[in-house]
């Protein structure tokens, strides 16, 4: 289970980061006369009923799908024939190819901002848990301050702060921004804790008495407890964050079109005729689900293991 | 009985004996739907849609706009005369009229109406209407039955001043209007038995949160009718749930239906009516207040510049991605199914990125080795679209036009933003380059677009509330508005129309885009229903409405 989870997530994470290789089309590449087309039809066996090389029919005409048929592109069939694994949106653009590269730009900022929480929440929950003292109280508080903020609130207070159009880059940012400003709480405390309870067990004094500073102490002694620690909340926090920058991009408040973005991508399907007449708008949202409960599913795992281990 | 209410009954006869139609049943309740609960009942105050729209069932106009024929219609006048200057018009009122609570309607009422509309402290929004070149509308009482309306100087749309301008009750609004307080009266919580009205229907029951039901007043001026018993109203909040609530039978009607939904509801087997291009037209403009507020941006005032965007838009895939080809595409703001005033043979034209390349080359734009556009000191054009997020087709307007302007080389930025906040920045604060809006008259006349095209108007939109004119177009536009309002010879006036459509086309101050089409869906039941592509498209005849039982059951399931 440990291994197919693994080999999903690997898979995911090449699929999203290799986008413009996967992807057939360009995110905002427009097929004005395929608009809203349902899934194009893959066929894998030819009239006769046997097993053959993939194709798709247009105009009569059978196109075998082609590998590396334009630059950085895997899959593709030639024209006229198109390959709309998902189908195409109401601009005609393909769905499957937006689904990898919304993806992208999704697991960026999550990793970003992962990175940004557990980069503040070490150094916080570091410096409060070996310090203490005044420094502790301080941080602690502050930490149940920012704990206690309505996420959605905090994002729109941080939006406001941006200028009105914001590109990718100005987005993940916010989704970073929020990451900073909310993210750093949790691993702080349990970095605090660790450090906390290390400082004071008699190898740290005997350590201490022969010598060592505190430089020597942390990276010695008290790091290595911690790193597994942070592994698991960047695991947690990194599906949170993604879903972070789908939500920002659902509420219209990260990256407008014609970038591709998970969010914006959902929002289609707020609209009835949508729901009832488009499935690829289906798949696409049935696999973001799928995508961001992997990562979760694999961050929940992990942190069993981790406690598992650790006890036994 | 009298020779008019004899024929009115015989006409009524016929009708109902008329092949292919259903015979007139009565009673019955009629379910629509309102995007948001009422803010009032006060016709003197009202602004927001829904109010309007209850408001317009439960009132009377002295003289209507017929909807299907856009001439004026009598509904409490009986008849109506216009001195040779055209500055007095004399009206006969109607005998025998009475409120919804049984009193008698005469000119002291009329005189009252005018009196509080024209009064500062009743905050009418109707008050700009009565006010013609700076002196408002003088109102006289001839005889109980006859009023005379003097106007400051000839004005060539009088007659649709009486539009819209219900007729208020003296023996019930006299008090609070002494007062100084007719402003707020008639709020929701105002008990049944202090409000009246002439229209078909009278409130009976709000019910907050679910819906506001007006029942069939039993002194309405034509006899027989209405011949619902009933109208409810559901509040529901946006057309997906209005959508849902028809499919499953719970409301009547859809006042106006988006094309995407169209194929949902003819999927299963529903009335959808294509009435022909509203009045409403949608269009793409550049911030053209001072250079100030828009450094480095001095492109938007180059008329080449504006040509080549809109040569370069491609406004048949509008209407086709965004309108499923429920939509027409527009040479200016003045949609064709507005007749009347419409500039013959204008026409929107293809996109054509190679005329919009050669305007740039005109006006000293030039392109880098990626194709990028560029002004003459080299910088990179680059602008950003506002349109509102809760208005999807605008949304994917700009997001074609987005692609339309990648084609010659402009780099486009499309940022939704709520409505309102849009409205601000385009109005007040000035803080935007380039927005997509829709505007709709309630009227195809020019006079119901002054506030749009005078270079004062609060909606001259591209550069609103000007002191003079910025521009000679401008000024001269000030001109043609300024004439044709008190011309009243109506060739003349359209002559004047027409020339400013053709500085519009030139000018290009807005990029008209599209005139949606009215598409209004209806169930089976409903019988009489002549939709309009003036508001209200479905209920603004709402007296001659009938319901039948459904196939199949007695009352659809409320």
């Amino acid at each position: 289970m440990n291994r197919l989870l693994t080999v999903a997530i690997i898979a995911a994470c090449v699929l999203f980061s290799l986008a413009p290789v996967f992807a057939p089309y360009d995110q905002n590449e427009q097929h004005r006369e395929e608009a809203n087309r349902p899934p194009t039809r893959v066929e894998f066996r030819t009239a006769a009923g046997a097993p053959g090389w993939p194709f798709v029919t247009a105009n009569g005409r059978q196109f075998p799908v082609r590998l590396f048929p334009r630059m950085r592109h895997v899959l593709g069939v030639p024209e006229p024939a198109h390959l709309f694994l998902f189908g195409t949106d109401e601009y005609g653009r393909d769905i499957f190819s937006r689904f990898l590269y919304g993806g992208r730009r999704s697991l960026l900022a999550g990793l970003l901002a992962a990175l940004v929480a557990i980069v503040i929440g070490f150094t916080a929950g570091a410096a409060a848990g070996f310090k203490g003292g005044w420094l502790d109280s301080a941080t602690m508080r502050c930490s149940e301050l920012f704990l206690s903020l309505p996420l959605v609130y905090l994002l729109l207070a941080i939006r406001a702060l941006m200028p009105l159009q914001v590109g990718e880059v100005g987005a993940i940012a916010l989704v970073v921004a929020a990451a900073a400003v909310a993210g750093w709480p949790r691993p702080a405390r349990l970095v605090r804790g660790v450090f906390l309870s290390a400082k004071e067990r008699p190898y740290i004094a005997v350590a201490r008495s022969l010598g060592a500073t505190d430089a020597y102490l942390i990276s010695r002694h008290i790091l290595p407890q911690v790193r597994r620690l942070l592994w698991t909340q960047a695991a947690t926090l990194l599906p949170q964050f993604m879903l972070v920058d789908v939500t920002l991009t659902f509420l219209g408040l990260g990256e407008g079109e014609p970038n591709a973005t998970w969010g914006g991508m959902l929002t289609s399907l707020r609209h009835f005729s949508v729901l009832e007449s488009h499935p690829g708008y289906w798949f696409e949202a049935s696999l973001i689900g799928v995508v961001l409960f992997l990562f979760q599913f694999a961050a929940d795992r992990h942190a069993r293991n981790v406690v598992r281990t650790t006890i036994g | 009985m009298s020779g008019n209410r004899l024929a009115l009954c015989l006409f009524l006869g016929l009708r109902a004996l008329a092949p292919g139609e259903a015979p007139v049943q009565r009673g019955g309740t009629l379910v629509a739907a309102l995007r948001a609960e009422p803010k009032t009942l006060n016709p003197l105050t009202s602004l927001d849609s829904p109010s309007r729209e209850v408001i317009g069932r439960m009132n009377a106009d002295l003289i209507s706009t017929d909807r299907v024929t856009q001439s004026p219609v009598p509904v409490l006048a009986e008849s109506w005369s216009v001195s040779a200057d055209g500055k007095h018009y004399t009206v006969n009122l109607r005998q025998h009229v009475r409120f919804s609570d049984g009193q008698p309607f005469d000119a002291d009422d009329v005189l009252f109406s005018f009196q509080a509309y024209l009064d500062e402290r009743s905050h009418s929004p109707q008050r700009d209407l009565l006010i013609i070149d700076g002196s408002p509308i003088q109102v006289r009482k001839l005889d109980s039955f006859r009023v005379r309306f003097d106007l400051p100087t000839p004005y060539a749309t009088a007659i649709r001043i009486f539009d819209g301008l219900a007729m208020l009750p003296k023996h019930l609004l006299e008090k609070s209007f002494e007062e100084g307080s007719v402003s707020k009266a008639w709020t929701l919580s105002t008990p049944n038995k202090d409000i009246a009205g002439l229209g078909p229907f009278r409130l009976k029951e709000y019910r907050p949160g679910d819906r506001l039901v007006l029942e069939r007043n039993p002194f309405y001026l034509k006899t027989g009718q209405p011949y619902l018993s009933e109208i409810a109203f559901l509040f529901v909040g946006d057309e997906d749930a209005q959508l849902a609530r028809f499919l499953s039978g719970e409301t009547d009607l859809m006042n106006r239906v988006s094309a995407r939904n169209v194929p949902v509801l003819r999927s299963r087997g529903m009335t959808v009516e294509d009435v022909g291009p509203s009045l409403e037209y949608n269009f793409l403009f550049f911030n053209l207040t001072s250079q100030a507020a828009m450094p480095g941006k001095e492109w938007f005032e180059k008329r080449a510049f504006r040509q080549a965007v809109s040569a370069a838009i491609d406004r048949q895939s509008i209407v086709k991605l965004v309108y499923f080809g429920l939509a027409t595409p527009l040479a200016t703001h003045v949609a064709p199914s507005n007749r009347r005033w419409a500039a013959p043979g204008m026409s929107a034209g293809t996109a054509s990125p190679a005329k919009a390349r050669e305007f740039l080359r005109s006006a000293g734009f030039k392109w880098d080795s990626e194709g990028l556009l560029m002004d003459g000191s080299g910088r990179q054009v680059e602008f950003t679209i506002l349109t509102s997020s809760s208005n999807a087709e605008r949304t994917s307007m700009a997001t074609l036009i987005q692609d339309d302007l990648k084609k010659i080389g402009m780099t486009v930025h499309v940022v939704s933003l709520e409505f309102r906040s849009m409205v601000d920045r385009i109005l007040k604060t000035h803080e935007y380059e380039a927005a997509i809006l829709g505007l709709g008259a309630g009227d195809g006349d020019p006079n119901s677009e002054m506030n749009v095209w005078l270079s004062s108007g609060s909606m001259h939109v591209w550069n609103p509330q000007q002191e003079k004119p910025a521009t000679p177009w401008e000024a001269e536009i000030d001109v043609l508005m300024h004439k044709q309002e008190v011309e009243i010879d109506f060739d003349a006036r359209r002559r004047l129309y027409l020339r400013l459509q053709q500085i519009e086309a030139e000018q290009l101050p807005i990029i008209s885009l599209v005139s949606p089409h009215v598409l209004v869906a209806r169930s089976a039941r409903v019988h009489n229903l002549r939709p309009s592509i003036l508001d209200h498209y479905t209920l603004w005849n709402a007296d001659e409405l009938f319901v039948t039982p459904a196939a199949g059951q007695s009352e659809p399931r409320r």
